[in-house]
């Protein structure tokens, strides 16, 4: 009775071990670790050869055979998205020759299949990508590739999306996310908030939403774009979550200043009133970013934090005041004060005679206090914005050297009055103005001045 | 009587003119003088004030005298009190004093026409050695929960001999040519120094030492991988010995609970290197030590163990040329570094090319250079100090701690 049957024990075995094969694989990515080095053995098309052949060549390609390849991915048209996902989902590059060796899918290889699904029609690559995580909705692998993809061809929208992907570490009561799934969500998000417009607002909104661990991996994508939109985030963050206060203070020195002395200013008041209650490694990460935001009027503050009891917030001091002062004092309290006490007699007693002298109809006079200004690191808001008058003198000369000192003071207070130099009618001045810029806000910035307002928040 | 009355008068107020012309001139010349007395004591001082940048640049001249003595290897001798540097019309002298361990206190001071200024300046000396911190990865550095970074020294002892309040000595640096960023509950007992431009970012984590972004980037030396006699595969499923010779194997595979023992000096070149749960590999160091380069993949199961006898990591390196992104040569895809929960290495791995990522107890005792590092969960890290002086190649640089004018003293 049972020889029959075995033919049919025998299918059902093969096609258990065919349908659950997929699963089994994915289970190995229960963690969401990188795939496992294994053959392709799921369906490979004509498309899948052609893809998995550029990508293949991208291990053997210089830089420059890039948009070659690029070329050749994109030359296969749009029926070949399904093949372009399903590789990119899957994490592997499938043979096209015995002689190929399994592949696990690099991280060059991901950047130019995700160039590839950028120049496809994006709808076309979402009602695939639809598609394809239907079929397989618990494929935790699958999900990190899916992530990586609508951070290409998605939309603001898809945010909020963007975070339910992301696959959570199994047993883990913080429901933490892995180390890959940090990663691919990072990437995805900074993409966004480069590329679409609206999406520095829908991640305030989206981080209001979503849980602890996934609003740390947001934020950690927020700084690693280097906006100068950045701060403001962080610093609504800090305000308005507790529990998110120190991440976010955390990164401050990543993303560097607003470029708008306001909120750089509003930031280091709530950094003053964090003081006092935070404790000593929480303290230390605020004084990170004070060093790097103020214009000097912390120097009274952090001389004194050079005599606190924690060695961290002694070094962080001392830190924040080289980086404010240009100098490199020691730790020792008493020279630090006699230069504060050089800047604030040079502020108030010799300042105020500088500053007639720009009204001096002498060039040599004016460019003499302007050099003076430029010698000096407290204050430096307030000095910017007094050379920033100089910026309509009649004589080039002088623009020219106002604007130098104003780079030399690096306050953000002078961006604004930077960017209508761009236009000046000396080009040797606009140019000037142009490489302040990039000097001040420590960004590499594009020549095209609309695009420029826009990163500089000014459009 | 009226008449000779007026004669009387004007004979009385003739001078009066004269004395106002004398008044006039005496208090012009009093106005002159003192405009003088004001222009000259305007001069001094400008002459004071030239001087004094003069005795100031003397001095800069002298620092720069004795930096390039220091950095020549040679005693710093740039004149005594008694018998000052004759240099641009004025004089100085530079005295050297030790500050501490491996700092100097140079003071330098200048004289011009008996206007005096002294300056210091306190360098530290530096080995030129690429193993000095605990941790350095090219691209960044990433410590995201409950990592540990110490250093200890093993000429002095045991890494346990040397512990106190949870941590052994505080040199365990970490350091990056870009951003290094620690996660809740690391500690590093150490500087954490980012790239130029570049910041640490510290979240519910300590740092005991200093944040300061470097002024250079760190250079990766490339990997040279030398041509042996090959010896095809070696799978250790009985403990086995390597003799002291440089070899070239295509895989070796150390099975469960089984040890190779390598003995040194030797070089070894190994395509693959798998490790399985609780496998061995110790160097016999006695006679010399061991460089394994590694070509691929490095697999090392949990609880796989490499180490020298004397555990002193600076009797092994290991190179790994894996570069986890492309390989034209290689056909085997991704090349893996993966490390299991529970090994320990002692010795320091140089992997120039390898995105390093380990989410286990692993705990290493000497140093790691790649491309990438990223820590999570329970990782240690024991920098062996001992390794600033044991792969030093014999020249020392020095690095600025401090600048600062300190008051001249007659």
């Amino acid at each position: 009775m049972t020889l029959p049957k075995l033919p049919l024990v025998r299918a059902a075995a093969f096609a258990a071990v065919l349908f659950a094969a997929p699963l089994l694989r994915a289970q190995d990515a229960d963690d969401a670790a990188p795939p496992r080095l294994a053959p392709w053995s799921w369906e490979t098309t004509p498309s899948h050869l052609r893809i998995a052949t550029a990508l293949r060549d991208v291990r053997r390609a210089s830089a420059a055979d890039g948009p070659l390849l690029l070329k050749r991915i994109v030359e296969s048209g749009r029926d070949a998205i399904p093949a372009q996902l399903d590789i990119l989902l899957r994490g592997r590059v499938p043979e096209t020759s015995p002689k190929d060796g399994p592949q696990v899918l690099s991280e060059a290889q991901r950047g130019l299949l995700l160039s590839a699904l950028a120049q496809m029609p994006s709808k076309a690559v979402r009602k695939a990508l639809e598609a394809r995580l239907a079929a397989t909705p618990d494929d935790r692998a699958a999900h990190l590739g899916a992530i990586y993809a609508l951070g290409t061809i998605g939309t603001v929208a898809d945010m909020q999306q963007l975070v339910e992907l992301a696959p959570r570490k199994l047993n883990d009561e913080k429901h933490s996310l892995p180390f890959a799934s940090r990663a691919a969500l990072r990437t995805a998000i900074a993409q966004l908030l480069q590329r679409e417009r609206g999406a520095w607002t829908a991640l305030s909104d989206t981080l209001r939403k979503v849980d602890l661990p996934s609003c740390e991996v947001l934020l950690d994508s927020v700084a690693s774009t280097r906006d100068p939109r950045a701060l403001g985030v962080l610093f609504d963050t800090a305000r308005s979550n507790g529990r998110l206060a120190w991440k976010a203070a955390s990164l401050v020195p990543a993303c560097g200043s607003s470029l708008n002395a306001e909120t750089d200013r509003a930031y280091l008041e709530w950094v003053r009133s964090e003081l006092p209650t935070a404790e000593p490694s929480y303290a230390r990460t605020l004084l990170m970013g004070v060093g790097l935001l103020d214009d000097g009027e912390w120097a009274p503050t952090l001389i004194e934090k050079l005599e606190d009891p924690d060695s961290g917030i002694r070094e962080e001091s001392l830190s924040a005041l080289r980086r404010i002062s240009g100098l490199q004092l020691p730790a020792d309290p008493a020279p630090w004060r006699g230069w504060y006490q050089s800047e604030e007699h040079w502020n108030k007693v010799e300042r105020p005679h500088l500053r007639d002298e720009f009204a001096c109809a002498e060039t040599p006079r004016v460019l003499s206090a302007l050099r003076a200004y430029a010698e000096h690191r407290t204050h430096r808001s307030e000095l910017a914005s007094e050379v920033v008058g100089l910026l309509e003198h009649g004589k080039p000369e002088v623009r020219g050297m106002a604007i130098n000192v104003l780079e030399r003071l690096g306050s953000p207070a002078a961006c604004g009055a930077l960017l209508g130099m761009l236009s000046d009618s000396d080009g040797a001045v606009g140019e000037a103005a142009w490489h302040a810029l990039n000097t001040i806000s420590g960004l590499e910035l594009p020549r095209d001045q609309d695009r420029l307002r826009e990163i500089l928040g000014r459009s | 009587m009226l008449s000779a009355r007026k004669h009387l008068a004007s004979h009385s107020e003739r001078g009066s003119g004269l004395a106002m012309i004398i008044m006039s001139v005496a208090a012009m010349a009093a106005l002159a003088a003192a405009m003088v007395t004001v222009g000259m004591s305007s001069n001094r001082e400008q002459s004071a004030e030239l001087r004094k940048s003069q005795a100031s640049y003397l001095c800069q001249a002298g620092l720069s005298q004795a930096m390039y003595q220091l950095q020549s290897g040679v005693t710093v001798s740039a004149g005594t009190q008694q018998e000052p540097v004759t240099w641009g019309g004025g004089r100085f002298w530079v005295t050297a004093t030790p500050g501490g361990t491996d700092i100097t206190v140079l003071n330098a001071t200048g004289l011009d026409n008996n206007v005096g200024v002294s300056q210091q300046l306190v360098v530290r000396s530096v080995p030129t050695n690429m193993w000095t911190r605990a941790l350095f990865g090219k691209d960044s550095v990433s410590l995201d929960s409950s990592v540990m970074v110490d250093s200890y020294n093993s000429s002095l002892g045991t890494y346990a001999s040397q512990v106190s309040g949870g941590h052994a000595l505080s040199n365990g640096a970490v350091g990056s040519n870009g951003n290094i960023s620690a996660g809740s509950g690391t500690k590093v007992y150490g500087n954490a120094t980012p790239g130029p431009g570049h910041s640490v970012s510290l979240h519910e984590a300590t740092v005991s030492g200093s944040t300061a972004a470097a002024t250079s980037q760190v250079t990766f030396p490339p990997i040279n991988v030398p041509t042996y006699t090959s010896y095809g595969a070696l799978t250790v499923s009985t403990n086995k010995t390597i003799p002291a010779e440089n070899r070239t194997y295509t895989n070796i595979k150390v099975n469960e609970n089984k040890t190779l023992t390598i003995t040194g000096p030797a070089d070894i070149v190994i395509s693959n290197l798998t490790m399985v749960s609780n496998s061995y590999i110790v160097i016999n160091d006695t006679n010399g030590p061991v460089t394994l380069t590694i070509i691929d993949n490095v697999k090392l199961d949990s609880n796989s163990n490499i180490w020298p006898i004397s555990k002193d990591p600076s009797k092994l390196r290991i190179n790994m040329l894996s570069d986890n992104v492309a390989d034209p040569e290689v056909v085997v895809a991704l090349d893996t570094v993966s490390i299991s929960s529970n090994s320990t290495i002692y010795g320091v791995i140089y992997a120039p090319e390898a995105r390093i990522f380990l989410d286990s107890a692993f705990v290493l005792y000497g140093a790691i250079m790649a491309r990438n590092l990223s820590f999570d969960s329970n990782c240690k890290f024991h920098f062996d100090e001992h390794l600033l002086s044991a792969m030093a190649s014999g020249a020392t640089t020095y690095e600025t701690l401090a600048w600062l004018e300190v008051p001249y003293v007659h």
